[in-house]
């Protein structure tokens, strides 16, 4: 009966996250690597104009929210590709994501 | 009600009271707040109420309040699998958790509340030579900077922990480990309530479902907190909210080099003692002990993603089991009777982040991820040492917030800035 339950609300205990890749569709975590904050650093081409403050920025401090949160993950038993995605940090939801995240993994994820 | 009865415990106390008799008061009665504090500690966990401890006994300061968003003890303080230890490599975090472990040893009585403070040892596996060099590095270190410290090999790890499976044939075999015997396990939740015993009973405001919900900041000057109970004026601030510590942080329009992790633990059917020491799994993590009421008591890594959910996925409890069982096969046969998990804030270097922030006399004691609680009794000392005298101690000087945009990085591992692999 407990597992009947549990298989029945899945959004209400995590088995595991189940990630959406753009490419491959939901899966599970356990095929992933997590990379972190989607963090846009600075630009290395430019770098007369980055001050240490921008890669403090970047590298050091998060804004670690109790909601939505951006990060990028590794999809290494699947299509082997960086995937941005928009998750909520207190019920584990991701969103759906929107043009503005395509942009976004653009800079950061592989995006041919 | 201001000041609570004072309550002496002891076994003839309890002799004396046991039947029906009306000693036992509230501890902890709900004070009411005074218009304005001294040192306000927000945050009614351990490391909060050990600094309220500390404040009123060591410095003679009590005009202080500690405001507790739920109830005392109730975050990391009662999650954690209550292991001390100070098996670190590097001067800052040794000293610190040294100076934890050596105030361990008296507390129970200086608090007159029983820790159970049970020095059984706790043993660090390793599963290659390499990484056996590495411990003999540690272990030296430690001896050097007067702390004891011994590295077993296989035979002596077998009659150390005769129930251990030194088996060669297991996907991590067991090549030796550092054992630390004034390492051990001290009761997590009696921490909480017997520095808040101490605290209010010396006249110090312990006041629980008060959270903290901005802060009066008047010329880059912290001068107050507001609460669901007003605003509450003072001279200095102590952020010490441990999992919460971004979001209370965020409410002083700070950014913190921080991100919070769900860290899980469990605990067995109880059954007769098996083991009399902490065991320390290294190949991914799992930490074992065995309480006094019996239960096996397992804990993991962290999730491996940032998380507030205070859940935690199956697949870290799998992880967590199998390492588990591969050191004490006979664990298979026992059924998990609880599981839980508590936030876990984690710096980029993995070390905690304490002293003066950029908004003066607010201070920060956090960063401490899941390596807090055996740091407790220091870290109080400490920062009551810290808010009050002119000079910050030295032990917590290379623990600034600074230390990040300077590069003076503490990272223990050399992990680098990943939060979710300390």
């Amino acid at each position: 009966m407990t597992t009947a339950v549990l298989a029945l609300t899945p959004g209400s205990i995590d088995v595991m996250l189940l990630i959406p890749c753009p490419w491959c569709g939901p899966r599970d975590q356990c095929e992933f690597d997590y990379g972190g904050a989607n963090v846009k650093f600075p630009d290395l081409r430019h770098s007369p104009e980055t001050s240490i403050d921008d890669w403090h920025k970047a590298v050091h401090l998060r804004e670690n929210a109790k909601g939505e949160i951006r990060e990028i993950w590794y999809h290494r038993s699947g299509c082997e590709r960086w995937i941005s995605t928009t998750r909520n940090s207190l019920t584990h939801e991701f969103s759906e994501p929107s043009a503005g995240d395509e942009e976004e993994s653009s800079r950061n994820c592989d995006a041919d | 009600m201001r000041k609570s009865r004072k309550v002496k415990y002891s076994g003839f106390s309890l002799l004396r009271n046991s039947l029906g008799s009306n000693f036992w008061p509230n501890i902890f009665p709900t004070p009411e707040l005074r218009p304005h504090y001294d040192i306000i500690i927000v945050g009614g966990g351990g490391h909060g109420l050990a600094t309220a401890h500390y404040l009123s006994s060591r410095f003679g300061e009590t005009n202080v309040a500690v405001l507790e968003a739920g109830w005392l003890g109730g975050g990391n303080t009662a999650r954690n699998t209550a292991i001390v230890r100070s098996d670190y490599l590097l001067d800052a975090s040794f000293e610190l958790k040294n100076l934890a472990l050596q105030l361990w040893g008296t507390l129970g009585s200086e608090l007159g509340f029983n820790l159970m403070y049970s020095p059984r040892g706790y043993i660090d596996l390793a599963h290659s030579d390499g990484e056996l060099e590495d411990f003999i590095l540690r272990a030296n270190a430690m001896c050097l900077r007067g702390a004891e410290a011994k590295i077993l090999d296989r035979h002596q790890l077998q009659k150390r922990v005769p129930q251990i499976n030194l088996s060669e044939s297991t996907r991590f075999p067991i090549v030796g480990g550092l054992v630390q015997e004034k390492g051990g396990i001290v009761r997590h939740d009696a921490v909480a309530w017997g520095f808040a015993k101490s605290a209010v009973e010396a006249g110090v405001d312990v006041v629980q479902n008060c959270p903290v919900t901005s802060f009066e900041i008047n010329a880059g000057k912290v001068t107050g907190v507001r609460t669901n109970q007003g605003v509450i004026g003072c001279e200095k601030v102590l952020i010490s909210v441990a999992g919460a510590s971004s979001e209370v942080a965020r409410l002083a329009g700070l950014l913190l080099p921080i991100e919070s992790l769900n860290v899980q633990a469990f605990v067995s059917e109880p059954v007769k003692p098996a083991l009399d020491v902490v065991v320390n799994y290294n190949a991914g993590l799992c930490y074992i002990s065995q309480t006094d009421k019996g239960e096996f008591i397992l804990g993991g890594a962290t999730d491996g993603y940032p998380s507030y959910a205070k859940r935690g996925s199956f697949s870290s409890i799998e992880d967590v089991i199998v390492r588990s069982i591969q050191i004490f096969p006979f664990l298979s046969g026992l059924r998990l009777m609880r599981h839980w998990s508590g936030t876990a804030d984690i710096p980029m270097d993995g070390n905690a982040i304490l002293g003066s922030t950029p908004i003066e006399n607010l201070y920060l004691n956090s960063g401490w991820g899941y390596s807090g609680f055996k740091a407790t009794p220091a870290v109080g000392l400490l920062m009551a040492e810290l808010l009050t005298q002119e000079k910050p101690p030295d032990l917590i000087a290379p623990f600034s917030l600074s230390r990040f945009e300077a590069g003076n990085l503490i990272d223990d591992s050399g992990t680098g800035p990943y939060t979710w692999l300390h």
